[in-house]
């Protein structure tokens, strides 16, 4: 099981524990399946992760990276080690936004090749 | 030389039409007598205030559904100290209009400022703050000090910018070199003059180093780490061209998951170039 992104949870899921607003107010329950619907409506009430059986969070995260150009990805990355060179990657919350820095800049540089050629 | 921040704000501190609204404002939201109708009246009289306070309730800041149309209708449905922050925050814009901009463009500064603005106001809302309008002023204004060193002392704002660019150092670091201190104290300076509440003053003062807040530790760690954030967008800029460092216990404190990250950026991407819009002076 493991937390991970809402963007990144799909319909039939089985959740590892149960999902709350930031009220505490019970949304669903541990053990169930999620669909669509749900995941509308985690969104209209600010959830942000969910904890899920059978996957790891960095499976995930490799997952959506294994996607993508593997030379943008490299560019991008070497971008962001000049723009996060005074940060610790170590912490977690950097090391969030140094993964989200290199997707949003792959996705960027892409868009601008197409727009080229 | 220069020996304190406040040697640099000749000429800033006896500010007009920013003090007379903002007092005037303050005043009757003192009075136990006060009735929206005066309000409305007082920022009514400023149309450029108006338009622009109307302007921004109506953009995707708020995303309310239907539209609104008068400053009265804004005070019941935003607030009226809210409202009070937010016109504060659209004026500082205009005091700053025509200043120079050979070193940082101001379309540049405020994009970056605004949307630190915004990212602290989400950061605020998933804490489920109260009066989330006054961490978006905070954001806004935590910059400011530089837009001072620029005009003040220009010669020595670009040795602090061409050392920070050669020798890869943080602005601010370069700044406390070359200037002896840095835009953080010279905003605080600024604000003081200008008579800000004080948790405004202290999240421009340790916008960079949260733990020697005293009095309002949550808001300036919301703003230390918006600014975070903002920086991995590469949203406009103050002229710092690196992701400033995380206080790790700043993030703690303020008790959110990792997770809440994507969704912000998001929701900063959706809104910033809105507010922006909104708030920069007509050219």
């Amino acid at each position: 099981m493991g937390r991970i992104h809402l963007e990144d949870v799909e319909a039939g899921m089985i959740l590892a524990a149960h999902v709350m607003d930031f009220n505490g107010r019970l949304l669903l329950g541990v053990g169930s399946e999620i669909t669509e619907r749900h995941i509308k409506i985690f969104k209209m009430w600010g959830v942000t992760e969910a904890d899920i059986q059978g996957v790891e969070k960095e499976q995930v995260a490799a997952k959506i990276t294994a996607q993508l150009d593997q030379l943008l990805v490299q560019e991008a990355a070497a971008l962001g080690r000049e723009l996060f060179r005074h940060t610790d990657l170590k912490h977690p919350c950097m090391e969030e936004l140094f993964r989200l820095f290199t997707l949003r800049k792959v996705r960027q540089i892409s868009e601008e090749d197409d727009h080229v050629t | 030389m220069l020996r304190e921040p406040g040697d640099l704000l000749d000429g800033w501190t006896q500010i007009s039409s920013l003090s007379i609204v903002q007092s005037r404002l303050n005043e009757e939201i003192n009075n136990p007598r006060a009735s929206m109708s005066n309000i409305g009246q007082i920022i009514g009289d400023d149309p450029g205030l108006t338009a622009r306070l109307l302007r921004l309730v109506n953009s995707a800041f708020f995303g309310f559904p239907s539209k609104i149309e008068t400053i009265t209708r804004a005070i019941v449905i935003v607030g009226l100290q809210q409202l009070r922050d937010l016109a504060m925050a659209t004026s500082v814009v205009n005091l700053f209009k025509g200043i120079p901009k050979h070193l940082v463009s101001m379309e540049s500064f405020w994009q970056h400022s605004i949307a630190c603005g915004v990212a602290a106001r989400i950061l605020a809302a998933y804490r489920r703050e109260t009066n989330i309008e006054r961490l978006f002023v905070a954001g806004m204004l935590h910059d400011i000090g530089r837009l001072i060193i620029n005009t003040k002392v220009p010669d020595q704002a670009r040795k602090a910018l061409l050392r920070s660019k050669f020798n890869g150092e943080l602005l601010y670091i370069a700044e406390r070199e070359v200037i002896g201190f840095d835009h953080a104290a010279v905003g605080h300076a600024l604000l003081k003059a200008w008579n800000l509440p004080p948790s405004l003053q202290e999240v421009v003062a340790y916008h960079h180093n949260p733990q020697a807040a005293r009095r309002f530790p949550t808001e300036t760690s919301i703003v230390h780490v918006a600014d975070i954030i903002v920086h991995t967008m590469q949203f406009g800029t103050s002229g710092e061209r690196f992701v400033p460092p995380l206080d790790g216990s700043a993030w703690e404190s303020i008790g959110l998951s990792t997770s809440v990250l994507s969704p912000i950026l998001d929701q900063v991407d959706r809104q910033a170039n809105d507010v922006v819009q909104t708030i920069l002076p007509d050219e």
